[in-house]
């Protein structure tokens, strides 16, 4: 593996980290300190439509970079991820200028499903781990159970992706919150 | 507003970027306990075949820390996750797999499970169907979390199970067990 790519990965797997802050950061608030003037939730819900639409971005370009760039087979559970994070990009993009609702709940509701496929792929890298050792792999088949990024024990590119889902779908959470508040 | 905030996005961004490239390359520099033995197990003529997406493998290597730079790695996959030339020459069926310029040397007391190569024969245990080789005979020693593929039966002498050059171990092996066959003995 190139010398580029360790610290490609390296990078990544710390904005990872930055965005499960930044859920965990949501969801604290959320719960334990709910209210309209929470500045870190007005904060969220003033520039979650960029955040969102940041993120659905650097999933679709990264995600082409490791397929198409460096050549990384993409699983089956990996191009079902896919199907659930392109269209965001498209629809995140419209909410920068038409913040319409029904664009939104369609951007919370993908971001739902994908996150479904990612827990499952996580759980089926895992299970990986199990056996004596990794099978060779053959033409045409390609397990979902491979790890091409691996940091920090445990980010890995189904967590990036879960991360991810999830911080989308917490934006949306917390902006369906404060508008309720705002209303 | 926004262009406040689009520069704080940036600067966010390139701080993670900045971090990332510093501390990446200060982990890898820094000395580390296994060096020296990642080092011996290299210049006495081992070999560890690996893929770089598979996570046994990368549980190998991260017994060795940063030391793993030195391990005498040998990358078996390419981007799609077929196999290269090399190792299938080497006939290299899972990773990791390490090989010794001496052969194999195992402490077993227990009797170990031998399959013969596939397609097998009728009766063989059943962990045979996930460890057996398409080329030769493989051991599975009871203490142990790695299978043992050779060309040749070993000889057992004195409760040691002797493998000759050309055997593979298919596996995560222990440091202990690395250390032993090459004759080095691992730092406190």
């Amino acid at each position: 593996m190139p010398a580029y790519v360790e610290t490609l990965n390296y990078i990544l797997a710390l904005g990872t980290i930055g965005t499960q802050v930044a859920i965990l950061l949501i969801v604290i608030n959320l719960v334990f300190n709910r209210s309209a003037n929470n500045s870190v939730l007005n904060f969220f819900y003033k520039y979650g439509f960029y955040f969102a639409f940041f993120v659905s971005l650097s999933s679709l370009a990264l995600s082409l970079f490791y397929s198409e760039v460096l050549g990384y087979a993409a699983c089956e559970l990996c191009i079902i991820q896919r199907f659930f994070i392109y269209p965001q990009v498209l629809l995140l993009g419209i909410t920068l200028f038409k913040k319409k609702k029904l664009l939104i709940t369609l951007s919370a509701v993908l971001a739902f499903l994908g996150m479904l496929v990612s827990i499952y792929h996580v759980y089926i890298e895992n299970g990986g781990s199990s056996g004596l050792a990794c099978a060779t792999g053959a033409v045409g088949i390609v397990t979902c159970a491979a790890r091409y990024v691996y940091e920090f024990g445990y980010i890995t590119i189904p967590v990036m992706a879960l991360s991810a889902q999830l911080f989308i779908l917490v934006i949306w959470s917390n902006h369906k919150y404060i508008s309720r508040k705002l209303r | 507003m926004k262009s406040k905030f689009i520069i704080f996005v940036v600067i966010a961004v390139l701080f993670v970027i900045a971090l990332g490239v510093f501390t990446n390359k200060s982990g890898t520099t820094a000395p580390n306990k296994y060096d020296d033995f990642a080092k011996a197990l290299t210049t006495r003529g081992a070999q560890f075949y690996g893929a770089f997406w598979c996570p046994h493998c990368q549980d190998q290597k991260a017994l060795f820390g940063s030391a793993k730079q030195y391990l005498p790695y040998i990358e078996c996959s390419k981007p799609d996750q077929t196999p290269t030339q090399v190792c299938l020459d080497k006939k290299i069926e899972s990773y990791p797999t390490w090989m010794f310029a001496n052969g194999i040397n195992i402490s077993s007391a227990g009797s170990p499970t031998v399959c013969t190569a596939k397609p097998g024969v009728p009766g063989e245990a059943s962990v045979c169907a996930q460890i057996s080789s398409q080329y030769y005979k493989t051991w599975l020693f009871p203490e142990y979390k790695f299978s043992i593929k050779s060309p040749t039966d070993p000889i057992m002498k004195d409760g040691i199970w002797q493998f000759e050059s050309g055997a593979q171990i298919q596996g995560e092996a222990s440091l202990e067990f690395l250390a032993a066959q090459i004759g080095f003995t691992l730092p406190e």
